[in-house]
Formats: structure tokens, sequence, C-alpha cells
């Protein structure tokens, strides 16, 4: 009996042998239950400062003080900082990566907690896709997924309440969020599976309200642009491609901005579908591509060259099918109102399409699907602003 | 005997938001503009002017379906579209030039397919 001893631990008793080689397994064994329970600890300490910092709190109750189906205790949810600026045009933002970890964390089975609490500006091409994810995946494994805590600032808040990122995760609102602003207006952001015409007209009273028109120009393209790009998901973006759940099938996203202080109105068009660079090489021969776009046989064009023949091979009249025209709809509305800017991201690849002329470019990260940004001068894309927005803009820009 | 003339406005008798390509893509879609509206004026009139006013705009699909889309399902060609159909817009005109161009290349796809 002198060979063994008993050991207090945590509230734990631990047989202990006298015996060297049994005595070095046992304290490696506590150390690694020490280690688990530190870490444990810390994340019990990092949400609870998290929660402290954002004033009121995450936006569902801790998951990990519930129970599961089988009544037993789940596992804390992942923490996914998202980056102070989403910017999905910005080098230095990581809003790709985190929306990439998001889904590969929820896909194996893990909760995702997005820690907004240092977010100071989201630019509403990033705030689509990022909005889009989070409700695709809600949809595909379940609403307590993914949640999050409340922005500090008051600018993010109330622009997460107004494009209905709360309301999608079904979480309430603070007062303050609210409060209408009139020199930057959100509308809800819009979500179907079909071709959906009347949401133009929908978007576009909620976005102008009764103090703004639009030139019938202006109208009629933004509607010519919006409809294709909605045709295009029925009939190419999600080709072949696997979707969990039907509700996510041939689904697209819209949200619409006016922001009077920096002279800007912005549509944004997105679906979750294969992507054009995917979706090109199906319709046209390889040797057509890469024509279009200036590359040598045997070189393989980049995710921006797809969307640069796309759109070039849209334009061509001389095209051998009597379909494909759709993205050149797209770029209308730029040449319609000047001083106005298109960007397609897809995959890897981005396009940037100024009056007349379109640039391919590499994106800043991985981006399932399509995403479409018109960004106009409000100057150009309204009529004349009242006085009172008048004054704002021109003293602010 | 066919009657002599028609006027058929879209935004009236058809859809304020014509949008699409084909009836998958909605009930005011290219196809069914053409196959529930326009061939069956076609049939019992000799000539149809297509009133394009009104409306809240158009895309290329729902244009190039319903007006290109003639001469591949109703057998005609680009001489026959020019004297028996009429195009109208005081809000647009340039929607008559892109109409027309989408016939003109339906109409040498078919020429060409057809010599093939």
């Amino acid at each position: 009996m002198e060979d063994v001893i008993w050991r207090q631990h945590n509230g734990s008793c631990e047989l202990r042998k006298k015996t060297p080689n049994v005595n070095r397994r046992i304290d490696r064994k506590l150390e690694l239950e020490r280690w688990r329970r530190r870490y444990q600890e810390a994340q019990r300490k990092r949400l609870r400062k998290a929660l402290r910092t954002a004033k009121s709190g995450r936006f569902h109750a801790h998951p990990s003080r519930g129970k599961g189906p089988g009544g037993s205790r789940q596992p804390p949810p992942v923490f996914l900082k998202v980056p102070k600026r989403v910017d999905l045009a910005d080098a230095e933002s990581d809003t790709c990566p985190l929306i990439e970890a998001m889904k590969e964390n929820v896909r194996s089975g893990r909760r995702v907690l997005l820690d907004f609490q240092d977010v100071e500006t989201i630019r509403p091409g990033a705030l689509v896709y990022l909005l889009a994810q989070v409700h695709k995946l809600r949809m595909e494994f379940g609403h307590e997924r993914v949640t999050g805590s409340y922005p500090v600032s008051a600018r993010v808040d109330r622009l997460l309440e107004q494009s209905g990122f709360y309301s999608l995760l079904n979480v309430k609102s603070r007062k303050e969020a609210k409060i209408p602003n009139k020199l930057l207006r959100y509308i809800r952001f819009r979500s179907d599976q079909k071709l959906n015409a009347a949401v133009v007209g929908e978007i576009r009273d909620e976005l102008l309200r009764a103090d703004l028109t639009m030139p019938a120009v202006v109208r009629r393209t933004v509607f010519r642009a919006v409809t294709e790009a909605m045709a295009n998901v029925n009939h190419h973006a999600y080709l072949n491609k696997a979707v969990r759940t039907p509700q996510a099938a041939d689904r697209w996203w819209m949200l619409a901005s006016l922001n009077v202080p920096k002279n800007r109105f912005t549509l944004v068009f997105y679906d979750a579908g294969v992507g054009i660079p995917k979706t090109l090489p199906l319709r046209y021969p390889i040797e057509v591509i890469r024509r279009i776009v200036s590359l040598l046989p045997g070189f393989e064009p980049d995710d921006g060259q797809m969307i640069d023949a796309a759109m070039q091979l849209g334009r061509t009249r001389t095209a051998m099918h009597n379909r494909g025209k759709g993205l050149q709809d797209l770029a209308r509305l730029i040449d319609e109102v000047a001083g106005g800017m298109m960007r397609i991201t897809s995959r890897h690849g981005c396009y940037t399409y100024t009056h007349g002329s379109g640039q391919p470019s590499k994106s800043y990260g991985f981006l399932e699907g399509t995403l479409i940004e018109w960004q106009l001068p409000l100057s150009e894309a309204l009529d004349e602003l009242p006085d009172d927005l008048h004054d704002k803009a021109s003293h602010d820009s | 005997m066919t009657k002599p003339h028609m006027t058929l406005k879209i935004a009236e008798d058809f859809s304020k938001e014509p949008a699409g390509r084909y009836r998958g893509d909605g009930d005011a879609s290219g196809e069914v503009f053409r196959e529930e509206r326009l061939i069956p004026a076609l049939k019992k009139f000799d000539r149809v002017t297509v009133d394009l006013d009104g409306t809240e705009g158009y895309g290329s699909s729902f244009l190039e379906e319903a007006f290109g889309g003639l001469l591949r399902s109703y057998g005609m060609n680009l001489a026959s579209f020019e004297s028996r159909v009429e195009l109208r817009s005081q809000e647009d005109p340039s929607l008559i030039d892109e109409i027309l161009q989408y016939v003109k290349e339906q109409d040498a796809r078919s020429s060409k397919s057809a010599k093939h």
C-alpha cells in the first residue's frame, strides 16, 4: 500500500503509483487536462469580454450553455473576428477568407459566432456576400449554426438592421438602429428563387421614398440590368450545382443603397452558383475564349479573363448564339449614366467596367458564385436632390 | 380571311413588367408574349403594331425571344417581319433598332443553317 498514493486534482482523484514511467504518463495526462480547462476558461472569458464591450450582447443565447438534442452539452462556438473594414475590393480586408472559414466550420458540424465588435465599415458588396452566405448556411444547416455579436459602431449597427441582416438572423434590433437616416439609405435585402421583376419597382420606391425621383432612362436601364441578372441566374448560374436544400437552388440576393454624402447610388446582385468562369467554357469552345482575350494557344485564361470574355462575347453581333447578350445589359447601365462603375466578381476573378471599357483582374480571395455591383453618382442617377440633401451632399463630398 | 390591322400594347395587353426569355422565367417572358399574344394576333390580322411604351423597361432576352423567336418558331423571315410587324416607341426609340438587330441576326442564322 506504500507504493500507492491518492492525489487530489480539481475535485477528482487520480491513482498514482510510485513507478517512474507510470508517473510520467499520469503527469502528462494531468497536464493535458489542465490545458483543456485553461482553454475552456479562456474561451468563456473571451466571450464575456466580447459581450461586455458590445454593450448589449450577442445575437443568441450562448449555445454552449444550452443542451444538445441528446441532453449533452454542446461544444462552444468557433469565434471568427469580422475585420474592421469589410470590403471585397480591399487587399487589407480578409472578408473572403472569413466567409470561407465560416462555411468550412459550419459544414464540419461546428457552430460559428461572428464577432462584429471591431467592425468600422461594411461596403454593400461585401455585406451582400456575407448576408447571402449566412442565409444559405442557415437554410442548409439550421438557424442555430451561425450567430454573432452586435457591433460597437452605431453606423454599422444601423446598416445591419436596415439591410435586414438582423431580421435574417431572427434577432432583435436595438432601438437606435431603427432610426431612419435620410442621408444613408439601405433597402431590406431581397432574395428569391425566380425572376421577380416586381422587386425592381419595390426597391426603387423603398430607396427613393417620397422625396427623390429617378429619370425614366435610368429607371428603364436599372430594370433591364436587374431582370437580366435574374434571368442569368435562372439559365446558367446553378448549372448542375448540388445544393443541400431546395430553398437554396436558383437563389439570388439583392441590396441597394443611397449615400448622399458620398454622392453614390449602389446596387448589388449576387448568386451563389458555379460562377461565370465555370459556366462560360460550357457554352463556348476554349479556342474562342482564348481568341477573345488575346491568349496564345496552350495558355489557360484566368477567372478575370473569363469574365472579360463573357462580356465581350455578349457584345459580338456575330456571336453564333441568339443567347448570351444578357451580360451586355448589365454594362448598359454604366453606358447610360455618366461616371458610373460596375464590378463583377466571380471565383478568383474580377472585372471592372467604366464607360465603354472593361478591365479584368484577380480578386482578393475566393468568391463563391457571382457578385455584380453597380455604382452610380447620385447626381446622375437621380433627378434634382431636394435642398436639404443637396446642401449635405455638396458640403460633405 | 384575315383582318387588316391591330395594335398590341404590351403594357396594357400583356404586362407592365415584361422580363425573361422562356416560359420558365415567368408569365411575363418573351416566349409567353410571342406564343400567347403576338402569334395569335398575326394569325388574325395582316399587320400588327406593337406599342412598346408604358412598361418598366425591357431586357434583351425578352426582346430577342419575343421578336427574334418569331423567325425561329413562326417561320417568318426578315422581309415578312418588316411587312407584317410595326414597332412603335416614343419613350425609347432605340428599342426599335435593337429589335430589328435581333431579327436581322436571326434571319442571318436561319439563312446560314438553311444553306447547310
